[in-house]
């Protein structure tokens, strides 16, 4: 795997008694990861923190191997698009881009040919240019927030909540953009409080809850790492009903079904964390031949629903 | 979307060099495309007109204040005593002081604080672009007053318009970098500087002792004075002006050099503003 471009060692950001990140430790590789979390999980805190709007309470965080705080050589390769609707209401966007431009560097000769191709990009309609910014709409917005987050040609991409208020084609617009930039080599950290936005779209997933981070990597390993949380089994063995009496008697399930024909007992677990600690010594007492055992929680959005609720 | 539409607009890596006159022209234009809002040029102009318009009915219509001394000495309280020494200070106050806030308030500070810049370099730029912005308005200020001297006959007033046009320039570079800390230090500030103003300015600036000189309107006086009529006008004998003015701008330094640590040290977000 790729060194990581971001590494957070006990890293906790306290707002005077509350913990947004609480000691946490985390890498994120080049590519487009999903930061996922309920809201208040630390999620923004994080996303501050590494575009050096806050600074750590204690613990550090790098990078591109450098501390984000005050640090141009870092601003300069990362694109920031905050969760927050707002703009600067009176202006038009091609002001709004040419000064930040120039702001990042750009020389002002790279405009309006800049704003144009920005604001084709993320496909903001020509007829809204001329408007003033605290005219466009919530999708509008998020388009034009895109864009000045793309204006220096960032390496590292981060977009706090970016399908918020988007209506279906919109969403489907932003992720089409993520997926050519991700194809062009820019990495994106794109964070969301609802995991199916993210599930077709990233590589990797961070799992944060609390301020903690519950779970963190390639979307199929966090699949197999949280599958011990599952609560509902299904069971291939030669005798179904044998087990079902035994789990019933061991008062390990809320309900079950047996399918006969395919020899399989699916049963909804009472007490995981008791039951997951039992299960292997139960299989062995019970003398069955298992042929197959799998979760029923397959999808990751069930997972996160689960361990964050 | 179509994926082949994306990649036509795929963006070749701009030349960047982020740098200081760069951040500057930056900020300014934001700053003053900014401005130019119906609603903010409807203020502005208010702001302008207002004074040079009430300095203009005051002859024809207060013939107590124009046998304080005439009608020169009545416009003269309306332009030094009244705007340069009192509204000036306060619109600095006002300006300077929440050129971070306002964007706190607005809430766009992060599409700001997040280019690659050091943080003083964005105070600094900002306290520039507000300082240019601050002049120009003063300017067009008092050029309506001397529209208004003008037209009510009032003794030599280009002579005195020219004197506070130049005195305007250290005026609003030595309140501007005080109300710039306080605007850092403070939510309060607007409350705070105008304590200052009293404490400093109007207390300590009376005390007849060498510690009168942390007085910026001591030194704004001596310089007036450097104009015949208003030297009477005030009563103070025009002083060094180099004295003046190295005064003015060691302490215009000394500020600006305390808010550039502050804002370099201290993180401001638009909850803990929204918050007062």
């Amino acid at each position: 795997m790729n060194d990581p471009i971001i590494q957070g060692i006990k890293l906790s950001r306290w707002y005077g008694v509350v913990m947004g990140l609480n000691n946490i430790d985390f890498q994120i590789h080049p590519g487009i990861t999903g930061l996922v979390g309920p809201n208040g999980a630390g999620k923004s805190t994080l996303i501050q923190i590494i575009t050096g709007q806050l600074q750590p309470s204690s613990g550090s965080l790098k990078v591109f191997g450098e501390t984000p705080w005050n640090q141009p050589s870092v601003l300069r390769r990362i694109g920031y698009c905050p969760e927050r609707e707002s703009l600067p209401e009176h202006l038009k966007p091609m002001d709004w881009l040419s000064g930040l431009g120039q702001i990042s560097g750009i020389p002002r000769t790279a405009f309006p040919e800049l704003g144009i191709r920005l604001l084709k990009r993320v496909k903001l309609g020509e007829a809204h240019w001329k408007k003033r910014l605290g005219q466009y709409s919530k999708g509008m917005r998020q388009r034009v927030k895109l864009a000045q987050a793309l204006m220096h040609s960032p390496d590292l991409l981060i977009l706090d909540e970016p399908m918020n208020g988007l209506d279906p084609m919109g969403r489907q617009d932003i992720a089409d953009i993520l997926k050519s930039l991700a194809h062009e080599g820019i990495s994106i950290i794109i964070s969301s409080h609802i995991l199916a936005e993210l599930e077709s779209l990233c590589k990797n997933v961070m799992i944060l809850n609390w301020g903690r981070v519950i779970a963190s990597g390639a979307k199929n390993e966090i699949r197999s790492d949280l599958s011990q949380w599952a609560e509902e089994l299904s069971v291939r063995c030669d005798d179904p009903q044998k087990l079902a009496r035994i789990l019933f008697d061991g008062d390990h399930v809320l309900g079950f079904d047996i399918q006969k024909e395919e020899q399989r007992l699916d049963f909804r677990i009472k007490n995981p964390s008791k039951f997951y600690q039992n299960w292997n010594q139960i299989l062995q007492d019970s003398g069955l031949i298992v042929f197959e055992i799998s979760s029923k929680s397959q999808s990751l959005n069930q997972i996160f629903n689960k361990v964050t609720t | 979307m179509n994926h082949e539409s994306t990649l036509e607009t795929t963006l070749d890596k701009p030349s960047i060099h982020p740098n200081f006159f760069g951040i500057l022209a930056g900020i300014w234009k934001l700053t003053w495309k900014s401005q130019l809002t119906w609603k903010k040029v409807y203020g502005l102009l208010s702001n302008v007109l207002v004074l040079p318009l009430l300095s203009y009915f005051a002859f024809s219509s207060s013939a107590p204040m124009a046998q304080i001394g005439g009608q020169s000495n009545t416009f003269y309280m309306f332009t030094v005593d009244f705007y340069i020494l009192l509204v000036l200070p306060i619109t600095c106050l006002t300006v300077f002081g929440g050129m971070v806030r306002d964007d706190l308030q607005e809430d766009t500070v992060c599409f700001l604080l997040t280019r690659p810049m050091k943080r003083w370099q964005f105070f600094l730029t900002k306290y520039l672009s507000h300082l240019a912005w601050t002049q120009i308005t003063t300017a067009l200020t008092l050029l309506a007053f001397a529209l208004a001297g003008t037209l009510r006959g009032v003794d030599d007033v280009p002579n005195l318009i020219f004197t506070l046009l130049i005195i305007q320039i250290p005026a609003v570079v030595v309140y501007g970098a005080i109300s710039s800390l306080m605007g850092l230090t403070t939510k309060k500030y607007l409350v705070f500087g105008i304590i200052y103003g009293f404490v400093v300015e109007f207390g300590i600036g009376q005390i007849p002792t060498n510690i009168n000189t942390l007085a910026m309107t001591n030194h704004l006086k001596s310089l007036l004075a450097k104009y015949p009529p208003l030297s009477e006008h005030l009563g103070v004998e025009p002083g060094s002006s180099l004295t003046a003015v190295t005064a003015i701008a060691a302490v215009t330094i000394v500020f600006l050099v305390i808010s550039s640590v502050l804002f370099t040290m201290r993180e401001y977000n638009h909850s803990d503003e929204m918050s007062k």
